[in-house]
């Protein structure tokens, strides 16, 4: 067997696919052959030194790293928090005061202004369902088209919350990195 | 407790079930991101850093694949980016993790000088390989991962994977030589006595 059968085999020794009949070839061939015992040598010393040189990470790195998350975390929160906040804020002191002038003004009005804003539903309903009626000959289509449409609103809203939540938390833990 | 079962919990909102997956694969991040920065402080710090990116792409984990090697993927991207950010041109030595790792207490000076010789040489041996044959490598023979996790991890086919690991052995071989050429003829009996015992 020539030295390169005797290389490759080595090869096949370090990838743990060599059989016993190969290992005893090749052993034979490391025997007599001064230049691939030198070369098996050199390489069982890296590869051993390789096995040996694991490099083990710092013992703090656990505590860092959650460490680094838990800022992570309370940075995203106190990020969003202006945003949410403020809106929640305004919102409830503009239900609070309506609640107040309705509450004011006695059941009777509050009726009456139910019954208005059904009746300006009902008109505009009225009035999708005549111009459906121009365009597409069909009285039903419209009603068909307003539930698609705000369906396709709901979604593009949920779409955008995620999108902004999602930019939120990406933005937060991207701070943490250097 | 599977790897699969931390992620779920995790993805769930469990914070504490993440530091067992950190201390899991803390030594294959770091010594990945180590055999490519060649640097202590900046590999410890990509660790942490390729950790806080599993975090916050848990969720874009796929479970048909293997963690770790999802995991090792991310280390050696993100320890590339470094690397080109820094733009290293020559690597600097382990030189300090060698003195860390000899004993300094035990043994005799004059071995532990040896010793410590026969680290750097090889040590040496593998940094002055191509960083393409360096980290491949590295991942078979000091990571203990298989060709087709090497394969995933780097993105190559698997017969770049062999071509590359066995051209790196042969490099390292080539290296190496002259050093365990001295001596051939006393060789040939302590070689049988180290494959086939007294």
């Amino acid at each position: 067997m020539g030295c390169e059968k005797a290389w490759e085999l080595m090869m096949s020794q370090l990838d743990g696919k060599i059989e016993g009949r190969d290992l005893m070839i090749l052993e034979n061939h490391l025997r007599m052959c001064p230049e691939c015992r030198r070369q098996e040598a050199s390489l069982s010393a890296v590869l051993l030194e390789l096995e040996r040189a694991r490099p083990a990470a710092p013992e703090s790195t656990e505590r860092k790293v959650m460490e680094r998350i838990c800022d992570a975390r309370r940075k995203e929160t106190a990020a969003l928090l202006p945003y949410v906040v403020l809106p929640a804020a305004l919102l409830a002191g503009l239900l609070a005061y309506l609640l107040y002038k309705l509450y004011m003004s006695g059941p009777v009005i509050l009726i009456d202004k139910a019954a208005r804003t059904l009746t300006v539903f009902y008109k505009v309903c009225q009035s999708m369902a005549a111009v459906s009626n121009v365009l597409l000959n069909t009285q039903y289509l419209s009603g068909i088209l307003m539930m698609v449409g705000v369906s396709l609103f709901a979604g593009i809203i949920v779409l955008i919350s995620r999108q902004l939540r999602k930019k939120g938390n990406s933005q937060a833990y991207w701070r943490t990195i250097k | 407790m599977d790897d699969i079962v931390r992620i779920r919990k995790c993805l769930a909102g469990d914070r504490e079930a993440f530091e067992p997956l950190v201390s899991k694969y803390k030594n294959l991040v770091y010594g990945i991101a180590l055999s490519i920065l060649h640097n202590k402080d900046e590999a410890a710090d990509v660790t942490q850093e390729v950790f806080l990116k599993v975090w916050a792409n848990l969720g874009r984990y796929n479970p048909e694949y293997s963690f770790k090697t999802w995991i090792a993927r991310i280390t050696v991207n993100h320890s590339i980016n470094v690397n080109q950010k820094h733009k290293r041109s020559a690597p600097v030595a382990w030189d300090e993790e060698a003195v860390q790792r000899i004993p300094t207490d035990s043994g005799l000076p004059e071995e532990e000088i040896l010793l410590k010789e026969e680290q750097d040489r090889v040590r040496s041996a593998v940094e002055s390989l191509p960083e393409m044959y360096r980290l491949v490598i590295t991942l078979f023979h000091q990571q203990s991962l298989s060709y087709d996790e090497i394969c995933q991890i780097t993105g190559y086919p698997l017969s770049i994977v062999k071509n590359r690991l066995y051209r790196a052995r042969k490099m390292l071989c080539e290296k190496l030589r002259t050093y365990y050429g001295n001596g051939a003829g006393e060789e040939e009996a302590s070689w049988a006595v180290k494959k086939h015992g007294s």
